[in-house]
């Protein structure tokens, strides 16, 4: 059965840098489970976890937005990192994984400032 | 699979019948995310009600004089003054401080109601010169029967959570596991306006792994399950892949709600969003 499969790929640091524990992952996009604000500037993805097989705890990306206006436009910051990550999770790339958000090559999409991976232990 | 993805807003939403006065004031009890889908921060005397986000509605079940504050002159729901009489279509010819069955007063005087801090109790105040809220020109006194209503309506940060868990949610599309009605009794499950209500219940696979559920109270107009029903297969069903479906949310002027659920002749009330094992 072929696949209409798609990856989104993340990393939020130099690997050299950083030897990539923690920093940088792909995720079947159907894995991602729900997303929602989680603090001023912050709004969290949800996905399976991938690396210990467990069904207790999701894999965390919490995506950081800009803070520095009013609570609304807070709100709105996070919504548009939330859509962001909608339109990644839909896109198709039969070439190779999507990149939903990269440090490295300074690929970050609705207003996105900056990841942090938090892998399921 | 492509699919979309429904996003969701808290919108707060609290009724309560059967409020007796003590001390001059009369306390409602602890407003929660369970029980009103918000939590009101501390509001002093002084906070004008126009500042907050929410209102405070009184509707009055019993007829007694000298009970309303001056504050208040006209119905809050129909705009008639409270001194019509009877032309004005109340019981009797009364003077606008007298309450008659049914009046609705939005509690909208400075120091009408007080919130305690950190406990999400809304204190409404007499209309008299003591107690700790209320004065003779801002206050209401009420009987155990009246009705109370506090109703989120805009973004605000005088109403938590504005930014942490449970304030949105956003779910996969192929996430909703079903729908149930659920009986909706508080405020004997009116709205101030005497419309109906009931509540529906999104049921969602969790965003936490752990095989439980997340889910999304509504409360809205009455006897509109089957119509919230057929909006969700079509929000679920659409094309909209690019950003997500925004179902409901309140933002610094109002409220948003999908018109696949308002042109279906559905108000929403009230939203609560209740996410397990979130860190």
């Amino acid at each position: 059965m072929r696949q209409d499969a798609n990856f989104m790929y993340f990393n939020m640091a130099d690997p050299v840098a950083s030897g990539w524990t923690d920093d940088g992952n792909m995720y079947r996009s159907d894995s991602l489970m729900a997303m929602n604000s989680t603090a001023a500037g912050a709004a969290t993805m949800y996905f399976e976890a991938i690396h210990n097989g467990h069904f207790d705890a999701p894999d965390d990306i919490v995506l950081a937005t800009d803070a520095s206006g009013d609570d609304d436009a807070d709100r709105v910051n996070r919504v548009a990192a939330m859509d962001a990550m909608v339109s990644k999770a839909n896109t198709r790339n039969k070439d190779g994984f999507v990149v939903a958000f990269s440090e490295i090559e300074n690929f970050k999409p609705g207003g996105i400032t900056g990841i942090t991976v938090t892998l399921d232990s | 699979m492509k699919t979309p993805y429904l996003y969701f807003g808290r919108k707060g939403y609290y009724a309560q019948a059967g409020v007796a006065p003590t001390s001059n004031v009369a306390a409602l009890t602890a407003i929660t995310n369970a029980n009103g889908g918000m939590l009101p921060i501390v509001k002093a005397n002084s906070v004008d009600p126009l500042t907050l986000g929410y209102r405070v509605v009184h509707r009055a079940v019993d007829a007694v004089d000298d009970k309303r504050g001056t504050d208040y002159t006209h119905d809050w729901v129909t705009g008639v003054a409270f001194s019509a009489g009877t032309a004005g279509g109340w019981d009797a010819n009364k003077n606008q401080d007298d309450i008659q069955a049914n009046q609705v007063t939005n509690l909208t005087g400075v120091s009408a109601f007080i919130v305690g801090s950190g406990d999400q109790v809304v204190t409404i105040g007499d209309n008299v010169a003591a107690g700790t809220a209320g004065t003779v020109a801002t206050g209401i006194t009420m009987t155990a029967n009246d009705e109370v209503w506090v109703e989120e309506f805009q973004f605000n940060a005088a109403v938590l959570p504005i930014a942490t868990i449970g304030a949105d949610t956003c779910f996969p599309a192929t996430s909703l596991i079903g729908i149930e009605p659920l009986a909706y009794s508080a405020g004997n499950g009116l709205h101030y306006d005497n419309t109906a209500l009931d509540k529906t219940r999104l049921i969602f696979k969790s965003g936490d792994a752990d095989r439980t559920v997340d889910t999304v109270d509504i409360v809205h107009t009455g006897a509109k399950f089957k119509e919230m029903c057929e909006a969700m297969e079509d929000l679920c069903n659409s094309n909209v892949y690019d950003e997500m479906t925004k179902v409901h949310y309140l933002h610094k002027h109002g409220q948003f709600v999908h018109n696949a659920i308002s042109g279906r002749g559905i108000n929403i009330y009230g939203v609560t969003i209740t996410l397990q094992n979130r860190a």
